[in-house]
């Protein structure tokens, strides 16, 4: 491997990492802090997408006044080559826009966000995910069929706003997606040990009881579905710049909503740096079977991406059954200002049962006795 | 009789039978034969199954390799989509929901875990479509065999062979879940599944024989779709929507109300789809799968119990029933 195929490797390695990492994060926030299934987090991704695919080009050759008269997405290619040279010149242009969509597509998403879950937010369980996944899918439907939004069932190509950076540029956009990244980790994680991550928790656990001592569910659940169909969409935003073009057919439910999900399960559910973890490694290996994939293709009468579905689908029924809580399982909530020692102590001598920080678990093969026996003494 | 008759006028007056009947009335089947299965599995195991549209791509390929590749009747196909999808579903019952349900987990892991299988069975037959396509050089992607089917004047045989098909499945059910002991038990288990242990009744049984109708029905409903219908390995994703949408506006909560809904929401959507493209052209067709989900929505926000509890409702209004059942879904 030479030295600029190895940067090339990592580059996109590291790139669809935090891709990824921000829908897991935002994922564990809904599912494993709050409790939402968000089974149709693709169309969070796909809106993101679509309002770069949709609105960079547009604005820009308004801008510079580019072939007004052609059609926008017939000639994309055209337009969009005549405007990246004049984003080379024009740094505080391509910043002003990149920030410009990156607020319209938070806006929009959040809408989006709400439109898709209030029919079935407060119901909980199987009807939110049935109607999660169908408006997903119709979010794909629409890209798919729906010209001029992202131009069909073909790409649209989108203006290098990070044109100016010249040689840099690469090393330049990860570092921009990096503290976006960072930014997006430290407010879901600083919200999950505020006060609010308690409140998620308690209506993860039992809306009812969360009910009763006054907390509006219904309301707290439609704010952290807002909120993250927000902050995904950035993961759209982010790849539609970094790809240079938005393809309405790459937000299949295969990769991005099973994937993320597929993530954090392996990493830990409620817990965010269980979620990194997972990530890396679910990238770190897709992206190996991707490198090795022309090796094996030589071998089998068809399509070496199926047998990557079915090694991934079965991973992820594996971890279901031998280990559902994920590498790095949930810890107890910590409190500001409370001795965790002196707790436990307190309440033991009262005679409650306080499950330790670190509690022991029975393993796999306990596990399997243990349910035996259990169905032998019934 | 009544239907035959009327049927023999309209041949002897010479009325063409819209084109679109015929497709509304095939979608139709199809798609309340899956809506059957997945209210069926839904009551039993308190989950959605979502792996219920692959078991009718079994049935497509069943029929696809009956025609193109052993070059006889794509009737045949019929029994086989039907064992193959309960074989299938059995699979998956012992396989994983069983030994899931053993460990503790909720509906959401199981969920999950329907989603994942789902995905391996969907590479799976990809990787058959591209093992005829590559080996045995068939194209196996985007096939309709209309012309391998039987007529009966202007009526095609899958018209009529599903239309009965379905006509005796509900009478069967109807009979199965009212006349004998398993089906007593049956509804036993729905109403009270606790409850119905306790008195003897095995749960692992009858949610075992619950997988066996919805994936044997799923894959017969598969069989019927390529003889009408242009078929692929994306075609069960393309039906899921209308499935779910069916199961909901039905109530979720009686296979009668899934029967009802799966004939409404089939029926909407292609004399819907095919309104709008008569007035606004035909680029609309491609966002049918939104009508669907729009009155799925629509169910949901004003009335979450569905089609069932308005009949209830109107029932308990008119013939005064002494106790009306009014469950929230949960």
């Amino acid at each position: 491997m030479t030295e600029g195929v190895f940067l090339q490797w990592f580059t996109d390695l590291f790139m669809f990492f935090l891709l990824y990492l921000i829908v897991t994060i935002n994922l564990n926030f809904m599912y494993g802090y709050t409790g939402i299934p968000h089974f149709g987090i693709s169309l969070s991704v796909a809106g993101g997408g679509y309002v770069v695919g949709a609105l960079t080009g547009r604005i820009l050759r308004a801008v510079y006044n580019v072939y007004p008269e052609l059609d926008f997405m017939y000639e994309n290619s055209k337009i969009t080559n005549e405007i990246n040279a004049y984003l080379a010149n024009d740094p505080f242009m391509g910043i002003g826009v990149f920030i410009l969509i990156i607020v319209v597509s938070l806006v929009l998403n959040a809408g989006l966000g709400y439109i898709v879950s209030r029919p079935a937010i407060r119901l909980s369980g199987s009807y939110l995910i049935i109607i999660l996944i169908g408006m997903a899918e119709a979010t794909r439907i629409i890209g798919m069929n729906y010209y001029p939004l992202v131009g069909g069932t073909f790409w649209v190509h989108v203006p290098d706003v990070f044109n100016w950076m010249g040689d840099l540029r690469i090393q330049g956009y990860l570092i921009i997606c990096t503290l976006f990244t960072l930014g997006i980790f430290l407010l879901l994680q600083a919200m999950s040990t505020s006060p609010l991550g308690r409140v998620v928790r308690a209506v993860r656990e039992n809306p009812t009881s969360a009910e009763c001592v006054g907390k509006d569910v219904v309301g707290i659940r439609t704010k952290v579905v807002v909120l993250c169909s927000a902050l995904t969409s950035i993961a759209g935003v982010l790849y539609g710049f970094y790809i240079h073009a938005v393809l309405s057919t790459s937000y299949t439910r295969a990769s991005w909503t099973f994937y993320p999900w597929l993530m954090f399960m392996v990493g830990g559910v409620g817990n965010n740096m269980g979620a990194t973890v997972g990530t890396f490694i679910f990238i770190a290996l897709r992206r190996l079977i991707i490198f090795f994939k022309h090796d094996i293709e030589i071998y089998v009468p068809f399509q070496v991406q199926w047998l990557e579905q079915i090694m991934t689908g079965a991973m992820l029924l594996l971890i279901i059954i031998f280990r559902p809580q994920g590498l790095l399982p949930e810890k107890p909530t910590k409190m500001r200002g409370l001795d965790h020692g002196r707790f436990h102590d307190e309440l033991g001598k009262k005679g409650v049962k306080v499950p330790e920080r670190r509690a022991k678990k029975a393993n796999i093969l306990q596990r399997l006795l243990s349910v035996r026996k259990k169905a032998t003494s019934q | 009789m009544y239907a035959l008759s009327v049927l023999y006028i309209l041949k002897i007056n010479n009325v063409m039978f819209p084109p679109i009947i015929k497709d509304a009335l095939v979608y139709a089947n199809c798609v309340t034969m899956m809506s059957i299965g997945f209210t069926l599995v839904y009551l039993i195991s308190r989950i959605p199954n979502f792996a219920q549209s692959t078991f009718a791509v079994l049935g497509v390929y069943c029929t696809f390799s009956m025609v193109r590749l052993l070059h006889i009747n794509p009737y045949i196909a019929m029994p086989l989509g039907f064992l193959l999808g309960a074989f299938l579903a059995v699979v998956v019952y012992l396989g994983i929901v069983n030994t899931l349900m053993k460990y503790g987990a909720g509906p959401i892991l199981l969920t999950i875990s329907l989603l994942a299988l789902q995905q391996i069975f969907l590479a799976g037959i990809q990787i058959y479509a591209d093992y005829v396509r590559n080996v045995l050089g068939e194209y196996s992607r985007g096939f309709m065999l209309r012309v391998n089917d039987f007529r009966i004047g202007e009526f095609p045989g899958v018209l009529i062979i599903s239309t009965a098909t379905m006509l005796s499945v509900i009478v069967i059910l109807h009979l199965m879940l009212t006349r004998t002991q398993f089906g007593i038990a049956m509804r036993a288990t729905v109403e009270n599944a606790p409850l119905a242990a306790v008195l003897g009744i095995n749960i692992k049984k009858v949610s075992l024989v619950s997988w066996i109708i919805t994936g044997g029905l799923a894959g017969l409903a598969g069989t019927f779709l390529p003889l009408w219908f242009s078929s692929g390995p994306g075609s069960g994703g393309m039906l899921s929507t209308s499935i779910f949408a069916s199961s909901v506006v039905g109530g979720l909560n009686s296979i009668y109300g899934a029967i009802l809904g799966g004939y409404l929401i089939s029926l909407l959507e292609v004399w819907g789809s095919y309104m709008l493209m008569r007035s606004f052209g035909l680029w609309i067709g491609a966002f049918r799968m939104l009508i669907p989900l729009a009155l799925m929505s629509f169910v949901l926000m004003y009335e979450p119990g569905g089609l069932a509890s308005i009949l209830q409702r109107v029932r308990a209004k008119f013939w005064g029933a002494k106790r009306v059942r009014e469950e929230e879904p949960t």
